[in-house]
């Protein structure tokens, strides 16, 4: 279903046409990391360490070196001394040094799984073997798992220098595992919060989740005679993965070339890099490329999951609008700093117009791997805490939970809690969708059923982007690009330059290509592919346009100016009877003898991002003997901007309510008091299947975002942020019991609707 | 005339407002004149010529990379934020966990050595290399501001003899 506000006279946007890599995925063609073949291909593999906080004493690699078929062996030893900068990953932004130190450990092993030496061989299990042979004497030290214990003053310390960095620039007398605080802060939240009718004060905790991208990270790796390096890689953004090597290396950016393969999800969680710069260094000692592939087990305890968080709330209601909100975030951040608190903090309250809060957010370090981004960094959590304690009141108040929200709703020109206002956007459209669903006005009923709502807010990202789009003589357009495809970007973008040339979709070829080949592109991530490359293949194909504008008007010997552009066909007429008129495909034709090949190119840093709402409505059915829930139906609404093909967008949204689903019912690291990560395994760590779920039911609310031609927005992220709360509430609307903690498992539920806990 | 909404943890530095008027040509510029009303602003925001990487700039609502001679004259609103992927505590992280005597170093004398790589951290690589104790003397031959022989002396009681052709003015 679909409500809009946009332009009904796009060509090619807002139709369903087929994908271009449907079939080469389902057939097993697609060519992915794991399947690159090279010849005298080594085979490396990691060692890890098997305590959570350990000191590396020392490292003996001799005997690993003396198996036969041993190749090289690389210990953060054959890292140049990393640099103490920060580059930026788009929604996430790591430190040099601790990249090179989480890659490789060197002083200390910070989490189970911690990188610490690695070993290319003619076969894995060569290579396996020869890891048995290091001996790697450690130190075992204290670990600390819990997000509030690793607050604690007298809590082992991951750093011992480590102090807590405040944004204002101050810091704390004593070195401690709380990296940052950060404080938003606006009217008087305490004042607000004692004149109000309703408080509602809770704590709220989430487990640490990981993305569970079906393709395990990978990296094929070769050092060329002449110091060049070629890196083929699953990765989220091909350029990234070219700087963070070069950084860690030392070596020149133009030296790395990184061949971005078909990629098996990410989610954020491809952001950063852990085994490029291993396969570069052991294909630089042995003289051979090297392969490195992470089992399961290496991704769930050596890639970078999402913050287990808790998150205390405090929120007064006055005459039925939300007076003042106090909440404390404290979000995991791993072996390193670099939670997406911040996030969080700054998304919580987003959906509504709130004058007074106070919002302290804290970037903890414990002894779990350090996280990455996922889907919407840190919202989820915060919306599960607020989105909660929201229904709490309208409950307390006699309220329609949606009625509710329409009416504390954020709206363009209100400020989110960093000071910024909002540009145009679409929450009071996303909750009246909800609220004008068949699905809200259908009665839910019978005993242990319940019904929940939920809203949530992501901001988008922007960054760089290039493209060049290369007109053929037979009119097709081959479309050169630099963003990893996670999400359907091919089709996306090239039915936007489409439409800016008035072609059909089928007409033109969009390919990713390495980083020799094309401009510079930012990740694909922040949901920001569509919007910010679809803004550069906008301006590229502006730029055949005005070139076809320019021939046609050089020919006909009139001024450039007065020679349309539209639908394809290019005209000129003096409004007195004389008119001349070519094509977009007579152009193209003819190009050769009329002055050589028509390329568009585009290279930008985008502005007039938009960010973006949902709202989601869930009912479930709660088993209370087996402690089973089960999701009877659910609909999501969101505010797309304008749905370039809505079938994608759709995909987005499921997607992302299944993740959220699974999220909130049983998805969990859980680890034993050594840190060890119990359920490393996609057997015992639970996601949710097809059988789990029912259709999810989706409202594309289009409100075009005004800072792009099309009106798009991003779309991938926002759909994971309600479905927590969303599931929680309708949870506590089932068994009148409220879940404060993730997940919501069958035991957990058993334990509280009979008081076993 | 913008806006600036000053972020909580900097309000201290400007008498406590949440916001302030101010009218400059560029970003650049907005900060500097924020610095007149809010000594030391400048410095929390921009280091290395940029914003801070651990933070963001939001013009009329749009956080991004903003350079700092972005034009000011139509802007309405600016909002200093933290990163979105921000959270990461870089300052000092290498000095202070490689060494960690001159990682205590507050004063700015230590902290800013004028050029160059970290100097004391290479004295203080070089000093466990040897047996430094109260009493030993240490001759400090091209010592330039004599950073490395005032570090040695306090830290570890040596008497240092420091001399230079150049002249700190």
């Amino acid at each position: 279903m679909t409500t809009s506000e946009r332009s009904t006279n796009y060509r090619v946007i807002g139709t369903r046409p087929v994908r271009p890599d449907g079939v080469e995925k389902v057939t097993g063609k697609a060519q992915y990391g794991a399947d690159v073949r090279l010849p005298g291909l080594l085979h490396g593999r990691i060692l890890r360490s098997p305590h959570a906080h350990a000191r590396i004493v020392a490292i003996d690699t001799s005997e690993a070196e003396k198996v036969p078929g041993v190749f090289a062996v690389v210990t953060h030893r054959d890292f140049p001394a990393a640099r103490d900068v920060v580059q930026e990953l788009g929604e996430s932004s790591v430190n040099a040094m601790e990249l090179s130190d989480n890659i490789l450990a060197s002083k200390k092993a910070l989490y189970r799984g911690h990188a610490v030496a690695a070993v290319a061989a003619t076969s894995p299990h060569i290579a396996e073997e020869a890891l048995s042979k290091i001996r790697v004497e450690y130190q075992v030290l204290p670990t600390v798992l819990d997000v509030r214990d690793a607050m604690r003053e007298d809590a082992p310390l991951l750093n011992e220098t480590r102090f807590t960095k405040e944004l204002g620039g101050a810091r704390s007398e004593k070195p401690s595992n709380i990296a940052s605080h950060i404080r938003f802060q606006g009217g008087n939240a305490d004042d607000a919060i004692a004149g109000a009718d309703v408080v509602i004060e809770r704590e709220y905790r989430t487990k640490m989740v990981h993305q569970g991208y079906i393709e395990p990270h990978n990296a094929t790796a070769s050092w060329n005679a002449d110091g060049t390096v070629t890196i083929w890689t699953s990765t989220q953004g091909a350029f990234s993965v070219r700087g963070q090597v070069a950084e860690i290396l030392r070596h020149p950016i133009s030296s790395i070339r990184v061949i971005p393969m078909e990629i098996g999800g990410g989610f954020g969680g491809k952001l950063p890099i852990y085994l490029d710069p291993v396969a570069a260094l052991l294909s630089k000692k042995s003289g051979r490329p090297v392969k490195v592939l992470m089992s399961r087990t290496d991704v769930f305890e050596g890639s970078g999951p999402t913050s287990g968080t808790w998150i205390k709330i405090k929120l007064g209601v006055k005459d039925g609008k939300i007076a003042g909100v106090k909440a404390e975030l404290a979000y995991e951040a791993g072996a390193y700093p670099g939670s997406p608190v911040g996030a969080g903090s700054m998304t919580m309250l987003a959906p509504y117009a709130i004058d007074n809060f106070q919002v302290d957010g804290y970037d903890v370090c414990l002894n779990k791997p350090k996280v990455a981004a996922y889907r919407a960094p840190g919202s989820p959590a915060a919306a599960f805490a607020l989105e909660q304690a929201l229904d709490e009141a309208a409950r307390a108040i006699g309220a329609d939970p949606l009625q509710f929200r329409l009416d504390n709703s954020a709206r363009e020109g209100v400020r989110m809690v960093t000071g910024a206002p909002l540009a145009k956007v679409g929450h009071e459209e996303c909750v009246q969708a909800i609220l004008d669903s068949p699905h809200y006005k259908s009665p839910i009923e019978g005993p242990y059923r319940g019904r929940g709502v939920a809203s949530g807010y992501w901001f988008n990202g922007g960054m760089q982007s290039s493209v060049t789009a290369a007109v053929n003589p037979d009119g097709t357009v081959n479309l050169i690009e630099g963003s990893t495809d996670i999400g359907g970007s091919r089709a996306s973008l090239s039915m936007q330059l489409a439409e800016t040339l008035g072609i059909r979709y089928e007409d033109v070829h969009a390919t990713v290509v390495d980083t020799d080949s094309v401009g510079h592109n930012d990740v694909t991530g922040g949901s920001r592919t569509t919007f910010a490359s679809g803004l550069a293949v906008y301006e590229a194909g502006m730029d055949i346009r005005r070139q076809m504008r320019e021939r046609a008007a050089r020919e006909w010997n009139v001024p450039a100016d007065q020679v349309e552009y539209e639908d394809g066909r290019i005209t000129w007429s003096d409004g007195a009877g004389n008119s001349r008129e070519t094509s977009f495909a007579e152009q193209a034709r003819t190009a050769p003898q009329k002055g050589g090949p028509i390329v568009g190119k585009a290279s930008l840093s985008a502005r007039g991002v938009g960010g973006a709402y949902g709202t989601h409505l869930v009912d479930v059915e709660v088993d209370p003997d087996t402690g089973k829930v089960t999701i009877l139906r659910y609909t999501a609404a969101q505010d797309v901007g304008t749905a370039i093909h809505p079938s994608y967008v759709e995909g987005q949204i499921q997607g992302a309510v299944a993740q959220g689903v699974g999220w909130a019912l049983n998805e969990e690291y859980y680890f034993d008091d050594n840190g060890r990560m119990l359920n490393a395994s996609f057997l015992d760590y639970r996601m949710p299947t097809t059988l789990d779920l029912p259709m999810i039911d989706t409202i594309l609310v289009e409100v075009p975002n005004p800072g792009h031609p099309y009106g798009v927005r991003g779309v991938g992220e926002v759909p994971i942020v309600p479905p927590l709360a969303a599931v929680a509430n309708a949870i506590a609307d089932a068994t009148g019991k409220r879940f404060t903690e993730l997940p919501i498992s069958p035991r957990r539920l058993v334990e509280e609707l009979h008081g076993l806990a | 005339m913008t806006l600036v909404y000053i972020p909580a943890p900097l309000r201290d530095m400007c008498g406590g407002v949440a916001t302030l008027q101010i009218e400059a040509p560029t970003l650049d510029a907005l900060l500097r004149a924020l610095d007149v009303r809010c000594p030391g602003f400048y410095a929390r925001v921009v280091e290395g010529g940029r914003v801070r990487p651990e933070l963001a700039v939001a013009i009329d609502g749009e956080a991004a990379t903003y350079p700092l001679s972005e034009p000011m004259s139509h802007v309405r609103d600016v909002s200093i934020i933290p990163a979105i992927g921000g959270g990461a505590g870089i300052e000092d992280t290498e000095i202070a966990r490689r060494y960690p005597r001159t990682g205590q170093r507050r004063d700015r004398w230590f902290a800013e050595p004028p050029m160059g790589p970290h100097v004391l951290g290479l004295v203080e690589h070089l000093s466990r290399e040897m047996e430094l104790k109260a009493g030993t003397r240490v001759l400090d031959l091209g010592c330039g501001r004599a950073t490395s022989s005032m570090f040695l002396a306090e830290e570890f009681g040596v008497e240092t003899w420091a001399t230079d052709l150049y002249a700190p003015t």
